[in-house]
């Protein structure tokens, strides 16, 4: 998922990163921001459809990549869809996507809109968030799942493994692991 | 070695990612002392060159160059030694060490030295969680901040951390201790049996049966201890907590031994 300076581009397929990027020619894509995610499938099939970022139709310029499960997905998907929202597969995944993009569409920022999320959603989840200008990440109550964040003043590079942000810095980095219920965002 | 479908991946049914790895034997030894650079080397061939080193060479003394973040390095070494790994490491670094005084300049990834059983290990910067999960023996520094769950289910030894620590510290805590020097999470002690957690910040809450203990001369004498020989200077005033005991709901017999009785 890839921001190109106006929108969000997203890109999916089966295979590993490398055959994806190769595939897409990732490499020549240009943009302030991006997100990406390797699926390790639990719950639903291995296919396109159950691949990360999901991105929040109808609305525009939200995606989210996620790591954990939500133990509440039945309700609020109910609930999206008694206000008029259709989902694209049955990964839990698909609902934080949808449901960040109501709470803005109704005038909630990003920030507010995640903030939320830790008192209305439930489960184990460290998720991160995109809007054409904006990349927040937020990290539930039990700290459950990992998150690692390198912060310099040329980028922001978060993963849930140091050794994923080192592919793409060459040198030693200081990173931290953000604590539980932390909600960050960053704006371009 | 087995082959899914068509697809170049293979695996190994033992679980092995490199099965038929060998030692690279790069290192450079010198006036008994090793050196050599991980950066292009893979998980098992650093964990086979540093075991060729120490077990078979009887070099007692190895820096690590560049271990660059991977997971699971430093595993599973049974020897008095000393190793520097000269950057950061992934998830389960120096687990199951029995013996090894390490120093780690960078940080380290989740469960950082899990079951170690004896030994010192130094962090230079900060921890993922689950540090010193089911630890059992020896001295786990960590100059930095910790995650969450740091020393669940602790049997024993040290965990000192000069920075601060995450959600449920000491989950589970058996025996040994902890010594906090920043701020703590929520549910600090949570469901703990034994062991003593010593914090120098502030609280958010207490788990279940986390309890305030009384200080003691002996806790005075450990806390200088420990700071005095890890070189951290004067130690701030700390509170203690133990366990309450409350959740000590055990039955005297054994299961065998209950259904003779009833």
């Amino acid at each position: 998922m890839l921001s190109l300076g106006h929108s969000l581009e997203i890109v999916k397929d089966l295979g590993d990163a490398e055959e994806v990027a190769e595939q897409y020619d990732l490499k020549d894509f240009n943009g302030t921001h991006a997100i990406g995610h390797v699926r390790m499938a639990t719950e639903s099939d291995v296919d396109i459809s159950g691949a990360h970022p999901y991105w929040a139709y109808p609305f525009t310029d939200v995606a989210v990549v996620h790591n954990g499960q939500l133990t509440n997905y039945f309700q609020w998907k109910r609930r999206l869809e008694r206000s008029g929202h259709r989902f694209q597969s049955e990964c839990d995944s698909e609902i934080i996507a949808v449901y960040l993009a109501e709470k803005m569409s109704e005038g909630a920022s990003l920030e507010d809109a995640m903030n939320d999320s830790l008192e209305e959603l439930d489960g184990v989840f460290t998720y991160i968030a995109v809007t054409a200008d904006a990349l927040g990440v937020c990290k539930d109550e039990m700290a459950a799942k990992p998150l690692v964040l390198y912060e310099s003043d040329a980028i922001v590079a978060l993963a849930s493994e140091e050794i994923a942000i080192r592919a793409v810095v060459e040198h030693e980095v200081d990173t931290y692991d953000p604590y539980e219920g932390e909600v960050m965002v960053w704006q371009r | 070695m087995a082959t899914v479908g068509e697809s170049r991946i293979t695996y190994d049914a033992r679980g092995l990612a490199e099965p038929f790895a060998d030692a690279p034997r790069t290192a450079e030894i010198e006036h008994g002392k090793a050196t050599f650079d991980a950066k292009d080397l893979t998980t098992r061939q650093i964990n086979l060159e540093l075991r060729r080193l120490l077990y078979e060479e009887g070099i007692d003394d190895v820096i690590v160059l560049n271990p660059g973040s991977k997971h699971s390095i430093g595993v599973g070494i049974l020897t008095r030694c000393r190793i520097t790994f000269g950057g950061s490491l992934g998830y389960f670094g120096c687990g199951l060490i029995d013996g090894p005084e390490i120093h780690i300049t960078g940080r380290v990834g989740w469960s950082a030295c899990e079951n170690m059983m004896s030994g010192v290990v130094i962090v230079d910067g900060n921890a993922g969680s689950l540090t010193g999960a089911a630890m059992r023996g020896g001295d786990l520094v960590v100059k930095g901040r910790v995650g969450a769950r740091t020393g669940i289910d602790q049997k024993g030894g040290t965990i000192l951390t000069v920075g601060d620590a995450g959600s449920m510290t000491a989950f589970m805590m058996q025996r040994g201790r902890q010594v906090i020097c920043g701020n703590v999470g929520p549910g600090l002690g949570d469901s703990m049996y034994d062991g003593k957690i010593y914090v120098g910040g502030t609280v958010k809450s207490l788990g279940i049966d986390c309890v305030p203990g009384e200080w003691d001369d002996s806790d005075t004498e450990f806390i200088e201890r420990k700071f005095r020989i890890y070189g951290l200077g004067d130690p701030p005033e700390f509170q203690k907590f133990v366990c309450g005991k409350k959740l000590y709901n055990y039955d005297n017999l054994e299961p065998s031994e209950r259904k003779l009785v009833l």
